[in-house]
């Protein structure tokens, strides 16, 4: 139980590829600097903003995923069937699946734009806590 | 990283593991090194005796040019029969990987446009006439004429109106120019034509009412290469959907009356074939001068003495529209948009669908609330 605890206090957020951007756009990447044992993402949240070949070697959430690689996190135990089963519903693309597998599998809530009704809809079904980018950098 | 997934519940469609293999016709034995894997484990997973690895998976969504839900839901089947109607001795064998995926991207887009219909309760209704292989391509064009209500005048957005009537139209870039367009009409899709978004816009248009041509008289699915020199035509159904294409797109009338109007000579210069033909008829200076001679306006075997001709005066003036918004049509674009709008898809398939980034596909979300606010 203490394990848990610990765990889950560390590793506090799982955030999506919309929240990053956006966190970006809000000038906010030093945020994530200061919470970056707090936060963690997918293989493939990291391909989409910042391992993507089209993204600029200057852009500063690329900076930030390169610099700090301790925020990808690979799945475990059961978490690619789960990542699987998400996908196979429709209107979600593996991105958004492999940060909801990880954060159901982990029990961590899931940072999200939450203009993305599909997203956030879908992830709310599955029981995963979510919050805004917003107010995720507020808590920051 | 989990090695295998268990067998307990299959997540993973083996069935259309081999029908994404199927239309590449890509044997086992060609797929299987790729993945470090022996054919007969490729054959395990496509008859569900056993499961790729994540990896695998995003791997053969590579090869096979699909996207990974693919694997994970039933689709309706790729087209079916394809007639290669244009390079001598050309098969689906034989064209190349790269030219292959390209058919299994079409399919995927076409897929995905059916989804996105599907989520937003869009009936796709089709209009378009179908014509008996007796008519006369003359009389097939002046029906359409007549329907798109274009008179003698240039038909500048053929794309449009077909979009309109239900058809599915994509563009995109086409390895070697192994061919110009491919059509088919499919029971679930509706009639699709994809263009080979790497030829200039004027032979692009000439395609897609080749392409149209034979969706209007049933020639099934159909693959051409349309050669620049009329006279390489092979077959008569080419023959037949060139005489459409060129009947629709460039109207006796019209095109006499625009070229009486411009005083020009029996052999025009280059610029002034190019700049009638692209900017005023939509179609390449070839189509335009093939037209003029079989009107008796040029000097017959004129147009074989220029090479392609580009054109070189400038393009119009306004913000420039990006080629994946061209390549993948308004109408696409459109309901892609709404489907998010709507709450039916999130973001990142947003991207995934338009096949751009997530922050051009934010930016593009962001764009649009802009102009409904």
């Amino acid at each position: 139980m203490k394990k848990k605890a610990f765990t889950q206090g560390f590793w506090r957020y799982v955030v999506d590829s919309s929240s990053l951007i956006n966190i970006e756009k809000n000038e906010s990447v030093r945020a994530l600097e200061l919470r970056k044992g707090a936060i963690l993402i997918s293989e493939r949240v990291a391909y989409e903003v910042a391992d993507d070949p089209k993204i600029l070697k200057t852009d500063p959430l690329r900076k930030f995923v390169s610099g700090n690689p301790q925020v990808i996190t690979q799945f475990q135990d059961n978490e690619e069937e789960e990542y699987l089963r998400i996908l196979r519903q429709q209107g979600i693309d593996p991105g958004e699946a492999s940060v909801m597998a990880i954060a159901l599998k982990r029990r961590l809530p899931l940072v999200i734009d939450e203009r993305d009704t599909k997203a956030t809809g879908k992830a709310n079904n599955h029981g995963i806590k979510t919050l805004s980018w917003q107010k995720f950098l507020r808590e920051s | 990283m989990i090695n295998n997934l268990k067998r307990r519940e299959s997540v993973i469609i083996g069935a259309q593991l081999g029908k994404a293999r199927g239309l590449l016709q890509l044997v086992p034995e060609e797929v299987a090194p790729e993945l470090n894997v022996t054919p007969q484990e490729l054959l395990n997973w496509e008859e569900e005796r056993s499961q790729p690895t994540l990896k695998q998976l995003e791997e053969l969504a590579r090869l096979y040019g699909r996207e990974i839900d693919y694997f994970l839901r039933e689709t309706p089947p790729p087209p079916k029969g394809i007639q290669f109607r244009g390079k001598p001795g050309q098969s689906l064998k034989k064209l190349s990987k790269e030219t292959k995926i390209v058919l299994a991207r079409f399919d995927e887009l076409c897929r995905t446009a059916l989804e996105f219909d599907n989520l937003l309760n869009k009936e796709r209704e089709v209009k378009l006439p179908h014509f008996e292989e007796s008519v006369h391509p003359k009389t097939a064009a002046r029906s359409l004429r007549e329907e798109f209500d274009a008179g003698d005048k240039p038909l500048s957005d053929l794309r449009e109106q077909l979009e309109g009537k239900g058809v599915r139209i994509f563009e995109l870039p086409v390895p070697e120019d192994a061919f110009s367009g491919f059509s088919f009409g499919h029971s679930e899709y509706g009639p699709c034509i994809l263009l080979n978004a790497s030829e200039l816009k004027g032979r692009r248009n000439f395609t897609l009412a080749h392409e149209l041509a034979h969706l209007l008289y049933d020639h099934g699915s159909s693959l051409c290469y349309i050669p620049l020199k009329f006279g390489e035509h092979l077959g008569d159904l080419e023959y037949k959907a060139n005489q459409v294409a060129i009947e629709l797109l460039l109207p006796e009338l019209g095109v006499v009356e625009d070229f009486k109007k411009r005083n020009l000579s029996r052999t025009p210069s280059e610029n002034q074939l190019a700049y009638m033909a692209y900017r005023k008829w939509g179609v390449s200076a070839q189509a335009l001068g093939y037209r003029l001679e079989n009107l008796g306006l040029i000097k017959r075997g004129y147009t074989d003495t220029l090479l392609e001709i580009k054109p070189h005066f400038r393009g119009k003036k306004g913000p420039r529209t990006p080629g994946w918004k061209k390549q993948l049509g308004t109408q696409f674009v459109e309901t892609t948009l709404e489907a998010y709008e709507k709450g039916m898809i999130s973001a990142g398939k947003v991207a995934s669908g338009l096949g751009i980034t997530i922050r051009e596909a934010m930016k593009e979300i962001d764009q649009r609330s802009k102009q409904q606010s």
